[in-house]
């Protein structure tokens, strides 16, 4: 099974860039990739409770992220240097730089989106 | 060698395309094979066929046709993306009822499954974001 890392570094709601990343690691995880998701930067953001795009007419990140195990895509990681005071979802493991390098080194491709 | 394409970045607020570009001839001249490249996020922009470049500038969009016609490297436009940001085939506009078409020649609109695939089936994959 191919493994595949998608990098979310852009805030929630900077237009769709986040929402195109995720739907292009499910439709990975359709083609039966393993793959994997970590939050970083701005992308930490995208973990915050409570996102309400219908406010602006957009589609909330975080609804696509709380749906990405029907997809079986459960290996999802947050930034430990980029972590604050704001509360992280119980199933995603916090790692340090170095820990995400071993992720990245692991895969065989790595989506890393627009910055 | 075999190699997939993904540029993500918009043609003139970013030098995402200019560097594609630039891999993909250096990669071709050296001997190895671009099979797909595939325009996603704001990337989809360069396949919009209504764009007049100034005359001092390089058409983006022409180079990547030129790609096309001289290697036979196929350009796949991710559709939904390229749907939201009006870039539209006569496939499409017909179903949604748009009255015209924006897709430069050269360019096909594709599922994100085209992308996927063309993954697997390639030695690497680079990815030129914005």
């Amino acid at each position: 099974m191919k493994k595949l890392l998608c990098i979310i570094s852009n805030n929630p709601f900077e237009g769709s860039k986040v929402i195109e990343q995720l739907e292009a690691a499910m439709v990975a995880a359709v083609f039966d990739f393993d793959v994997s998701v970590l939050f970083t930067g701005n992308g930490m953001n995208c973990l915050r409770e409570y996102q309400n795009g219908d406010l602006i007419g957009a589609r909330s990140p975080g609804k696509l992220i709380s749906g990405l195990d029907m997809y079986e895509i459960n290996n999802l990681f947050a930034c430990a240097e980029a972590v604050s005071s704001q509360k992280i979802p119980k199933n995603v493991q916090i790692i340090d730089l170095q820990e995400q390098r071993t992720l990245i080194e692991a895969q065989d491709f790595v989506l890393g989106g627009a910055a | 060698m075999n190699y997939t394409i993904a540029v993500l970045g918009s043609p003139y607020s970013s030098t995402a395309h200019i560097h594609a570009l630039k891999f993909c001839t250096a990669a071709i001249d050296a001997g190895n094979k671009i099979t797909r490249v595939f325009f996603y996020h704001d990337g989809v922009y360069v396949a919009l066929n209504s764009r007049v470049p100034p005359q001092d500038e390089l058409d983006i969009t022409k180079a990547w046709f030129e790609l096309n016609n001289s290697y036979n490297v196929e350009l796949d436009v991710c559709i939904a993306n390229a749907l939201k940001r009006g870039i539209i085939d006569p496939t499409e506009a017909e179903r949604y009822e748009v009255p015209s078409t924006t897709l430069a020649p050269g360019f096909e609109l594709v599922g994100l499954g085209q992308l996927i695939d063309a993954m697997i089936n390639s030695d690497r994959y680079v990815e030129f974001p914005a």
